[in-house]
């Protein structure tokens, strides 16, 4: 079957069996980002952005993507120009092996552009769909933490000049 | 296998009345293959809402758990029972994929929505070729016919009792290994109505036997005392793998206790 969403900001048309999940048909069209762990919904390595709610893309059928806005890593940032929560993870150390990262630093979107001055509280729920194998989790809420702190910095300084 | 993306509740029962054909709203129940012939997609049917009037809150069924968590008018239900029961329900991604009507009518033992309906007297409005509402209780103990699926949750509004639920599991966001919920109004000293369920351990049902040395006594915590400890050691445990049947029993008169004092509170 066939269908169109956006990826990135991109109108794209996909085509996959009805059977198939966004995660593999996400991969296959070269979002490496997205990341397949368990495939079974536990780990949420492979969460992207859907009309910008986390979901986990191993569990929801492509056909649901019909229409949909879809945000992987690559659409968040590049090797010139990281994203503000890019920068942050790695200015607090928040990346050991890097696989839980993409979904992290989506998770972490989610959390900030919906609560732009959350609690530890907040991000710890707002991570608790992420499993990160290398036991790591203090850095990566520290690099929330300071993802959010510069995005209130950012906003002050834009409301500033105008 | 087909792909439907249906438009109109119509269109949807039509094609769910066919041979081997499924559901789909969160998904998340799909995690191993699907050997079904036909996957209706009711997410696209108008059914994620909530809505108050004077009497009744009426959640759709495609309304997911973490837009149900954030509604101020659920929340204000019998002290939040609702908002514990999400905030206990897997984990944020799972939370904004995972839908009410999937939570109540897959029937899981796990789930955690069941049990706080069960004590909130809950109605389901079910769709299919003739709409027809029935009661969350006698909905876990009776089945959905061929099309049929669930289409809204229909809650009574005016509670003037205190709710509580609790789950327990291995971690915060794992599946939930027994859950308790409680409802309580009372009436001066005495307890008038009591609703209490159980789920995890089996498939979410009231406790009536537990209710009936409840109503009626005084809203103390020697009734609640005195009716766990006549009732807890009477009652089935089923065989789980994760523990022993002694080891379920105490957990499950603790959460009991627990959940009582706190409505009685």
């Amino acid at each position: 079957m066939e269908i169109t969403c956006k990826i990135n900001g991109e109108e794209k048309k996909l085509v996959f069996e009805p059977h198939e999940k966004l995660l593999h048909v996400l991969r296959r069209e070269g979002y490496f980002g997205v990341k397949d762990g368990c495939s079974t919904g536990e780990c949420g390595v492979c969460t992207v952005l859907v009309d910008g709610r986390p979901v986990k893309s191993c569990l929801m059928f492509a056909a649901q993507a019909k229409g949909k806005e879809i945000l992987t890593i690559e659409g968040l940032g590049s090797d010139d120009s990281p994203h503000l929560i890019q920068l942050a993870f790695s200015d607090a150390g928040a990346v050991q092996c890097g696989f839980c990262t993409p979904a992290m630093v989506l998770s972490a979107k989610a959390l900030i552009d919906s609560n732009p001055d959350p609690s530890e509280d907040d991000i710890r729920k707002a991570l608790d769909g992420v499993l990160c194998r290398c036991t790591g989790y203090m850095k990566i809420i520290d690099a929330v933490k300071l993802a959010a702190r510069r995005t209130l910095e950012k906003a002050e300084r834009e409301a500033e000049y105008e | 296998m087909e792909f439907h993306h249906p438009k109109r509740i119509g269109d949807a029962v039509g094609l769910l009345r066919r041979q081997s054909s499924l559901a789909v709203a969160g998904a998340t129940s799909f995690v191993r293959p699907s050997r079904a012939a036909h996957l209706v997609d009711i997410t696209g049917l108008g059914l994620d809402y909530i809505r108050a009037d004077k009497k009744t809150v009426r959640i759709g069924a495609t309304t997911t758990i973490a837009e149900l968590e954030k509604s101020e008018v659920v929340n204000g239900l019998a002290s939040g029972i609702l908002r514990s029961a999400c905030a206990g329900l897997a984990d944020t991604p799972l939370r904004s994929m995972i839908t009410v009507g999937g939570d109540v009518s897959c029937k899981f033992p796990w789930a955690n929505l069941p049990p706080a309906l069960l004590v909130l007297d809950a109605e389901l409005s079910i769709m299919g070729r003739k709409k027809r509402e029935v009661s969350m209780d006698n909905f876990m103990s009776s089945r959905l016919g061929r099309g049929e699926i669930v289409k809204e949750v229909v809650l009574p509004r005016n509670l003037k009792g205190r709710g509580s639920f609790v789950k327990f599991s291995k971690t915060k966001t794992d599946y939930s290994m027994i859950t308790v919920a409680a409802y309580v109004e009372r009436d001066e000293v005495m307890i008038s109505q009591a609703r209490v369920a159980v789920g995890g351990l089996c498939k979410p049902r009231r406790l009536k036997i537990l209710e009936k040395g409840l109503v009626g006594y005084p809203a103390d915590p020697s009734t609640v005392n005195d009716a766990i400890n006549i009732h807890v050691p009477e009652l089935a445990i089923p065989k789980t793998i994760f523990a022993s049947e002694d080891y379920c029993r105490e957990v499950l008169g603790v959460l009991l206790r627990r959940t009582l004092l706190e409505v009685l509170r």
